[in-house]
């Protein structure tokens, strides 16, 4: 009986089931999918060469099982909040609080984890394809992926069973509290809580004094080490929290007394949203640290993925390099989009390799031309090398032996008149250096290019050439930019998933109003408007507080990489673009649920 | 100000049908017929069920007729497009709910405020409206507070000034007193009575309290979705007709 009292409550409102579900669903998913990858040492130890990386991702851990808290707490609030009424109607029908108690249970229990059992399918094939899609994505080989580890399945039903039961306990809990007729008339009670102006100014002020703090220490990193990172958290948490709560508040009540807000349906919005806030603060703070840490990850990791070509390109003022490439590698070549191709002839006899004077003449030998600012990221740009060089020992001549195939390379250099040349009796090959005009899109054709290289460049001893230097540095940074993008992804996934069932969980109340509104003759038009704006500002506050924390805490990597700024922009369009459609989800579903009886004009 | 002999509400032949063919149909309403002129200060009763709130939907136009004519204002409801329907309501008419239906998170100037936000007022003479309101009603004492401060009397006075602060000339009052208790009953009644005779507002109220009934001129009886009998004041004083529309309730029932 009972099981079926709890059943066709979900059938009843499938619909918002169905949210709440896949809202389950896809923070059980993420776990895992990070689980997989976290508890996966010799993955990661394979794959990411800086030894913190295990450190990273159990710090990463900790943060996700605190969304995933408070994720699961707003998904068992709106749970509540559309049973209650019907758990009051059983209540006044004469049914024992205790049936009352298993009932939530079973349901707490059907839905969560019913969902993260189906999370973790989903998650496992997540990480088999979303993994392969980021290091396909950036040309990263990741070996010793373990899709179906056990120790991720047992960790993440671990834990969601201790969350669910935590929910289902609270959940009993509060309705114990609650008399019978405040469960029957559910309706959520607007507090009341009207702080000073004053007090609201001076948590401005200590806000800002405390994110201050925060950004401070992080741009003294050299002297503070790991401290600037635990002050930074610390005081930009709170930082944010006294911000959000005051500041927010202050503009609106400021906005009010304005004939700003004596239009349409602004005034509403603002109440709603002054009495909102209270609420709020607590998931938009956590929001905004999240939003920027996964921009950051994202940014740092997109950053290290431009830096890749960056370091390659200076290494070498040339692409590849091949002495007598056959008819199948000319063709390659020919595929190329190259910028520039030289053919050197050169005849080997006894100690000594010769060239053509005349040929060096025509096209010279090109070095990059070493620049001073070591954060530029500007196209290299390449000096001509002189004969001379060419035949005496330094840098120069080093370079270009390099070059050379290995039988030749020992050989003394040795430049003939072109009449002398010709007349040279030796072994004669041509070595050919091509230059690309853009490293990432040549890619798949170097690939392979790079089989008629020498066997010593195949192997990976050699980094003569730009490609060579490519492979080096991807192998060093992908695993840095894979862990960023991924590391950004899942945060980004779960706190805007987060923000909107904190979002959804206040559709009852709204439901009332907007039906009030709609009654005193507010047309659809308006009410529209005002649930846009209304959601719209939860939303943007964490995104604008988000990125203007990355653009300061950016700053911090200047340090360790080449100009971090320089994919800032391109990462945070990325991650708004994102974020944005997670802000449409919500007021499509929003519109759906508060909306639905107000269909007349 | 408006002819005596106009009238506000014109009902001709109203159906209700919920339901479509398919599933089992229900007729709420199965032809009602009526008018209220302007001034005029109409009372519903009926039994649960038997189409009140349904009439009143109707005529709040959240709803439309299966079947029928209704004019309110000499505007004919289903000549108005849904889009246009809100700003009519807007404009034509104030409503008054049981629950009184107050914003908690508007103060009360800004509550009564709202329906002018709605049409654009700008924002002096939506002051000078809802001042002139206030006074009316007596509340400018509270007017600043929020609802959750005020007692249920107030509230209701608080939404009654909303119901008028766009001038409508029709109320449509849905158990207005049904969350008061009897001296603040009173007061409300005392108040819509006020109103509907000095300023010549037309009031349709929809109750099952015989004594908030006793202060309209006419009652009618909706049963089973129909207008069953129509009780008339006919300058009787309100004590009386009180006792009139007991006993005509005993022998309806």
């Amino acid at each position: 009986m009972l099981l079926k009292l709890g059943l066709t409550g979900i059938r009843r409102r499938l619909a918002d089931y169905l949210i709440l579900f896949s809202g389950l669903i896809i923070s059980s998913a993420i776990f895992y999918l990070f689980m997989s990858i976290a508890t996966n040492e010799h993955f990661l130890k394979q794959n990411i060469s800086i030894s913190l990386v295990t450190q990273v991702f159990y710090f990463g851990i900790v943060l996700l099982t605190v969304i995933a808290i408070v994720y699961v707490w707003y998904a068992q609030s709106f749970l509540l909040q559309m049973r209650l009424q019907d758990y009051g109607m059983l209540l006044t029908f004469g049914a024992r609080r205790s049936k009352i108690d298993q009932l939530i249970m079973i349901e707490t229990f059907v839905i969560q984890f019913g969902s993260t059992i189906i999370g973790i399918i989903v998650g496992a094939v997540l990480t088999q394809f979303a993994s392969g899609a980021l290091a396909k994505m950036i040309d990263f080989k990741l070996t010793g992926l373990n899709v179906g580890s056990v120790t991720s399945v047992v960790t993440t039903l671990v834990i969601f069973f201790i969350l669910a039961l935590f929910c289902a306990i609270t959940s009993i809990i509060s309705i114990h509290r609650k008399p019978l007729t405040q469960i029957i008339h559910a309706q959520q009670q607007a507090n009341q809580r009207m702080v000073t102006t004053n007090k609201l100014f001076a948590g401005v002020i200590v806000g800002i004094v405390l994110l201050a703090v925060g950004f401070i220490a992080m741009d003294r990193i050299e002297q503070l080490r790991l401290m600037a990172i635990v002050i930074a958290l610390v005081t930009i948490c709170f930082g944010s929290y006294l911000l959000i709560g005051s500041l927010f508040t202050l503009i609106i009540r400021l906005l009010r007394k304005t004939s700003f807000s004596s239009k349409n349906l602004r005034k509403f919005t603002m109440g709603q949203l002054e009495f909102r806030i209270g609420s709020y603060t607590r998931i938009l703070t956590m929001v905004t640290i999240l939003f920027s840490l996964a921009l950051g990850a994202i940014t740092v990791g997109t950053g290290y993925y431009q830096q890749i070509p960056v370091v390659s390109e200076r290494a070498s003022a040339y692409t590849m390099n091949l002495t007598n490439p056959s008819a199948k590698a000319q063709k390659l070549i020919k595929e190329l989009n190259v910028q520039k191709k030289v053919v050197y002839h050169q005849i080997s006899a006894g100690k000594y390799v010769y060239y053509n004077q005349a040929e060096l003449k025509q096209q010279p030998f090109q070095m990059v031309r070493t620049i001073k600012d070591t954060t530029s990221v500007s196209a290299p740009t390449y000096r001509n090398i002189p004969n001379e060089k060419l035949i005496q020992s330094g840098t120069e001549q080093a370079m270009f032996k390099e070059l050379q195939d290995p039988s030749v390379r020992n050989k003394e250099i040795i430049i003939l008149t072109p009449a002398k040349f010709k007349a040279q009796t030796g072994k004669r090959a041509a070595l050919t250096l091509i230059r690309v005009k853009d490293l990432h899109a040549s890619l798949p054709v170097l690939k392979k290019l790079a089989k008629y290289q020498t066997a010593a460049q195949q192997s990976g001893m050699e980094t003569s050439n730009g490609y060579n230097m490519y492979l080096v540095a991807n192998s060093m940074f992908g695993g840095l930019e894979f862990m960023g993008l991924f590391l950004g992804l899942a945060f980004l996934t779960m706190l805007a998933s987060c923000l909107m069932f904190k979002v959804l969980s206040g559709t009852r109340a709204d439901q009332r109003r907007y039906h009030v509104l709609n009654n005193i003759g507010a047309s659809q038009r308006q009410l529209n408007w005002a649930l846009v704006t209304e959601i719209g500002t939860l939303f943007i506050i964490p995104a604008v507080l988000g990125v203007s924390y990355v653009a300061l805490g950016l700053r911090m990597f200047t340090k360790l990489m080449l100009s971090p700024y320089r994919t800032f922009g391109m990462a945070s369009l990325m991650f708004v673009g994102c974020y944005a459609v997670y802000y449409v989800v919500t007021v499509v579903i929003y519109r759906q649920l508060v909306l639905k009886d107000t269909k007349r004009g | 100000m408006k002819k005596q002999t106009a009238s506000v509400i014109e009902v001709r032949d109203v159906h209700k049908v919920y339901g479509s063919q398919q599933t089992t149909s229900y007729e709420a309403l199965k032809g009602i017929n009526f008018q209220v002129m302007a001034g005029e200060f109409v009372g519903v009763m009926g039994a649960s069920g038997s189409g009140k709130t349904t009439l009143l939907n109707l005529l709040a136009t959240l709803d439309r007729p299966t079947s029928g004519v209704i004019k309110i204002n000499d505007q004919d409801l289903s000549q108005i497009a849904d889009r246009q329907l809100s700003e009519f309501r807007g404009q034509q008419l104030g409503f008054i709910f049981q629950d009184f239906s107050l914003l908690e998170n508007l103060t009360a100037a800004e509550n009564i405020a709202l329906p002018l936000d709605l049409q654009g007022v700008n924002k002096q003479q939506s002051r000078a409206q809802v001042e002139k309101i206030s006074r009316r009603l007596s509340i400018e004492k509270f007017i600043d507070q929020y609802p959750a401060q005020l007692s249920g009397g107030q509230k209701q006075r608080v939404a009654a000034a909303r119901a008028l602060v766009n001038e409508p000339r029709l109320i449509l009052a849905d158990e207005p007193t049904g969350a008061l208790d009897s001296d603040n009953a009173r007061d409300l009644m005392e108040l819509l009575t006020q109103i509907n005779q000095e300023d010549h507002v037309s009031v349709l109220m929809v109750t099952h309290d015989p004594f908030s009934a006793s202060y309209c001129e006419r009652i009618l009886m909706i049963k089973d979705g129909q207008i069953g009998q129509t009780i008339e004041r006919d300058g009787q004083p309100r004590h009386d007709f009180y006792q009139s529309i007991l006993s005509d309730l005993g022998t309806y029932r």
